[in-house]
Parts: structure tokens; C-alpha cells; sequence
């Protein structure tokens, strides 16, 4: 999606406002936040991130964003009810899950990472060294493809292997495993004269958004 | 993105333009962690005395690590 969360390259955003002494948290509400979502392992949130109305998403701090998706998210899976959250008092007619998640329960959680290369074996399209081009892609729902790459010109630096595409396009019953490329840009690809001549980018690709060159 | 070596000088570290600046956009399942550059001098330094002069800013990649905090960018 064309979303303002794709803000790769753009510019009149202000100051990053760097902090010597930035907080891990800013406010005790934001540690809860972390820790639900780590234990609630709901999946990628980016989806429900990506669906905040862009003047919401830029009035938000990031645990804002955070908090609004995970809720979405557990209304949507049928965790929890829209009047549950509004009252923030359980039902007790639903149904929850047992045994209820203890604090030691979620430090074991808070640092599981999941596995998410796939053991499958595919023929790669493209190989170290190959030229590729960006596919002008326009989907209206969820992927890691940014606009920044689209109709640039790079090199495959790496095979990182097979991954499943988590475009929302593709997603149904049947995972869509692809392999990844890392690819590298110069800056002056990207960026044409605001590019320094030295400097690159190197971003993964699923190989269903590239053509080759 | 568009100027890393903007945001860089931003945050209090200014690249020579010999340097070559890598972006590396963590968009995918991949993850990366920063190995601060060893400061010349530090040749007998033991591990303890080494971990001692990284600061959280050269392990986000934003400072290089001084070996005394005059030296540290400001």
C-alpha cells in the first residue's frame, strides 16, 4: 500500500530531535504495551499498522501505533470483544484462553524469536552478480516492496534463500515461498543528483518484485 | 535514507567524504547488529578496558567509540 508508513526518502519531516539520554520507554504504558505484544505473539502487526488513517499515524508515538494494532488484531482474531476493551473487564461469558498467561510466562516469550526461513528447496530466478530491476507494483494492501525501489536498477548481492511473501495480496491457504534477494543500489539510482557518487543501500526482495534487468 | 550522512551529522557524527555510507533497510526477516570500529591505540587494551568505552551510541552505529571521553563527539 501506498501508505504515509512508507516514508522512505521523504523529506520536511523536522528534526529527528536526537536525545543523548533517550529512554528506552518514555511511559510505563508503553512497557505493557511491548510485553503484550511479545506475549500475545499476534503475527506481523504491520498489516494493522499499515490500515491507521494517515492523519491518526502521524499524530501517534510509535507504542501508540502499536497498542491501536494489537487491539484491532485481537478483536479481529476473536480474543477479545470491542465491549471487553471499551470496559476493560473480561466477559464471562467468552470463552479465554487457560491457563491465563503468568508474568514468567511472558519472559520466556519476551526473547523467542521464531524460525521464519523455510526448509523448502526452490530454483532461484536470479544469482549473485545478476542485474535486476524493480517491478512497478501499486497494491492497495500490505508489502515489503517500498515505493523507493520501484523501477530501480540493482545487483544481487545475496541469496538469503526461502521466506514466505507476506504480501496481504497473497495471502491464503497456501503459504507463497519465495526465495529473498539482498540486493544493493547506489545512492545515485535512488536519489539521482542527492546521491553521493560512494554511498549505496542494500534492502531484501522477494523475488516476485523483481524483473531482471 | 534519502541522506544518511545528514542525519548522521544530525547525531553528531560527520563521514568523510572518503568513507562509503551503506543504508541497510531491515525491511525483511533479516535483523543487524553494529560492531563499533576498534579505536586506534586500544592494541593492549583488555576486553573489560574495551567494553568500557563503548557507549550505546556506537553500538546504534551514530558515534564512533573514543578512547578517552575528550575525544567523544559532542
Amino acid at each position: 500500500m501506498n501508505g504515509i508508513h512508507d516514508m522512505d526518502g521523504m523529506q520536511g519531516l523536522g528534526e529527528i530531535g536526537y536525545r543523548e539520554d533517550e529512554p528506552g520507554f518514555r511511559e510505563q504504558w508503553e512497557i505493557r504495551v511491548f510485553a503484550m505484544v511479545r506475549a500475545m505473539q499476534p503475527g506481523s502487526l504491520r498489516v494493522y499498522i499499515e490500515s491507521i488513517p494517515a492523519e491518526d499515524y502521524l499524530r501517534m508515538s510509535y507504542y501508540d501505533r502499536w497498542y491501536t494494532a494489537l487491539v484491532k488484531r485481537i478483536i479481529d482474531g476473536g480474543d477479545v470483544t470491542h465491549a471487553e476493551v471499551e470496559s476493560g473487564r473480561a466477559d464471562p461469558v467468552t470463552v479465554k484462553a487457560t491457563p491465563a498467561l503468568t508474568p514468567l510466562g511472558v519472559h520466556e516469550y519476551l526473547f523467542r524469536t521464531p524460525k521464519t526461513e523455510l526448509d523448502i528447496e526452490l530454483t532461484p530466478r536470479f544469482h549473485v552478480g545478476d542485474r535486476v530491476l524493480g517491478r512497478n507494483i501499486n497494491p492497495a494492501t500490505h508489502t515489503r516492496m517500498p515505493r523507493y525501489t520501484r523501477g530501480k536498477k540493482g545487483v544481487v548481492a545475496r541469496d538469503r534463500r526461502v521466506f514466505n511473501l507476506p504480501d496481504s495480496e497473497e495471502v491464503s491457504a497456501e503459504p507463497k515461498p519465495q526465495h529473498v534477494y539482498l540486493i544493493c543500489y547506489t545512492a545515485k539510482e535512488l536519489w539521482g543528483e542527492s546521491g553521493s557518487t560512494r554511498d549505496s543501500l542494500y534492502i531484501d526482495m522477494w523475488e516476485g518484485y523483481l524483473d531482471p534487468d | 535514507m534519502i541522506d544518511p550522512r545528514g542525519v548522521l551529522s544530525e547525531m553528531g557524527l560527520d563521514v568523510p567524504n572518503d568513507v562509503e555510507v551503506r543504508v541497510w533497510d531491515s525491511n525483511a526477516a533479516f535483523r543487524y547488529f553494529v560492531l563499533p570500529e576498534r579505536p586506534n591505540g586500544t592494541e593492549s587494551m583488555s576486553e573489560a578496558d574495551l567494553a568500557a568505552l563503548v557507549t550505546r551510541d556506537a553500538m546504534i552505529g551514530v558515534s564512533k567509540v573514543a578512547t578517552s571521553t575528550a575525544e567523544s563527539v559532542s
